[in-house]
């Protein structure tokens, strides 16, 4: 009893529908609730209609929308680029300033490891005593998630570097991961990530440098570390040192992509 | 290298504080919206809501200039606000529930009182006869007088189901409350019209 009752109730409301879109008109059968709908639909349908003067106005309004649109797709860009540097920032500041932790480092050949105090061996790894952070997963390359792409150092014993991985949540809960590999003197930043907009380093303070047959920009901060960023194998990397710019692209061109 | 002394080492992605990408000529081609992983056009959203937009604060406002800058206020905050929209099935209730707010910092504002009236005189692009203009007049006179008796959140719901032209689902969305509830005001707020409009003699 209740089913047809609300079968009936919803054959109801899909007429209305119907005639409140304008598809239907109320037909003699129908009761006078949608007859009234259907006078209703009518009477208001002309509030949509335009005359020359709001025609001139939806034209208008359209041209500046469609301008704030580009330009706020271009703030939208900065914000997310902005918001995505603060977040690795704060997880790293976190990393260094807070609470202890352990971070896995091979050294290329231990003999060749200056940093033994606190240092423990677990499975062919050296880990040092490192400061830590919630925000990044420390993992050493053999538990990282299948599939995962990183460039890494040829020319560095296999654990001569260490790993450390972030997944942060961006706007729409979009998860993002960001690996860190620590080389010697240099910590590199890989984020699977689309590539920057062309203009991007359109700027007079990066420098455009070839590492390879890839394109990539240097920026000397003011406290005289070298930056180096480019995009290769799907990643946005971030070499960043005090080693002089043509190390770090020599660095940069030794990295290959290795497939987890 | 031992992270925990004498770190000079800047840290990840603080590239420059601005991020300032050079003025470029705008292409030719329509702006596009993401929407989740959805590409929508501007224009094809523009297109798509703006009468209704128009039309709906004309019916809350009664007021014709005042629906106009509302309709652009919406779509200013649309604009801005773009990536809290997640689904391209919500935009309707999404929109409208800019639209509903904006409407409400207007009345917050200005404190007017609204009377439909003054939508009687409004557009009639619509070619007709002389005489058909005058009867479309007069249904139309009956039955906005009839609303304007009608309570704001009967009104308010019956804006987003004949003027806006939303699902049940969507004005759910619009008016947080459920769906049924939806359906229970429309049909409580027609049976009122109907009782009113049997008051007034007018539906014969």
């Amino acid at each position: 009893m209740k089913d047809r009752r609300a079968d009936v109730e919803n054959v109801w409301l899909d007429k209305l529908d119907a005639i409140a879109a304008g598809d239907e008109q109320p037909s003699p059968g129908d009761d006078e609730l949608l007859h009234i709908a259907g006078r209703l639909t009518a009477a208001l349908a002309p509030l949509g209609e335009l005359d020359a003067g709001a025609r001139t106005h939806k034209q208008r309004l359209g041209s500046q929308l469609r301008l704030q649109l580009a330009a706020s797709k271009k703030t939208r860009l900065v914000k997310r680029w902005a918001f995505r540097s603060i977040m690795v920032a704060v997880a790293l500041l976190v990393f260094m300033v807070l609470g202890p932790g352990l971070l896995f480092q091979i050294v290329p050949g231990a003999s060749q490891n200056d940093h033994t105090n606190g240092a423990q061996t677990q499975q062919g790894w050296q880990m040092l005593a490192l400061h830590s952070t919630s925000a990044y997963t420390i993992a050493t390359p053999d538990k990282l998630t299948r599939g995962v792409t990183l460039l890494l150092p040829t020319e560095i014993a296999p654990d001569g570097y260490l790993v450390a991985i972030s997944i942060d949540n961006y706007g729409n809960n979009v998860k993002i991961a960001s690996y860190l590999v620590y080389e010697q003197d240099a910590i590199f930043y890989e984020t699977p990530s689309r590539p920057f907009p062309p203009d991007a380093y359109a700027i007079s303070v990066y420098q455009t440098v070839s590492i390879g047959k890839t394109r990539g920009f240097l920026y000397q901060e003011p406290g005289g570390t070298n930056r180096l960023e480019w995009y290769q194998a799907g990643l946005l990397c971030d070499l960043v040192s005090k080693l002089p710019a043509g190390q770090l692209i020599m660095m940069a061109d030794e990295l290959h992509s290795v497939t987890f | 290298m031992d992270l925990g002394s004498d770190v000079s080492v800047p840290l990840a992605g603080t590239r420059l504080s601005v991020w300032s990408l050079p003025a470029k000529t705008e292409k030719k081609s329509a702006p596009t919206v993401e929407i989740g992983s959805h590409k929508v056009s501007f224009d094809e959203l523009y297109q798509q809501y703006y009468e209704r937009v128009l039309a709906y604060m004309r019916f809350r406002t009664g007021s014709p200039d005042a629906a106009e800058d509302l309709v652009a206020q919406v779509f200013e905050r649309v604009v801005s606000h773009l990536d809290d929209l997640q689904s391209p099935g919500a935009v309707g209730a999404w929109l409208f529930r800019i639209a509903r707010n904006c409407a409400a910092d207007y009345f917050r504002r200005y404190r007017v009182m609204v009377s439909l009236d003054t939508l009687v005189d409004g557009n009639h692009p619509r070619e007709c006869s002389p005489e058909e203009e005058l009867v479309a007049r007069e249904e139309r006179m009956l039955l906005l007088n009839q609303l304007n008796r009608l309570s704001e959140r009967e009104r308010e719901v019956i804006g987003l189901k004949f003027v806006a032209c939303l699902q049940n689902r969507e004005i759910a969305r619009v008016l947080h409350m459920p769906e049924g509830t939806v359906g229970s005001l429309l049909h409580r707020a027609l049976s009122r019209l109907r009782d009113a409009l049997h008051d007034e003699g007018g539906n014969e």
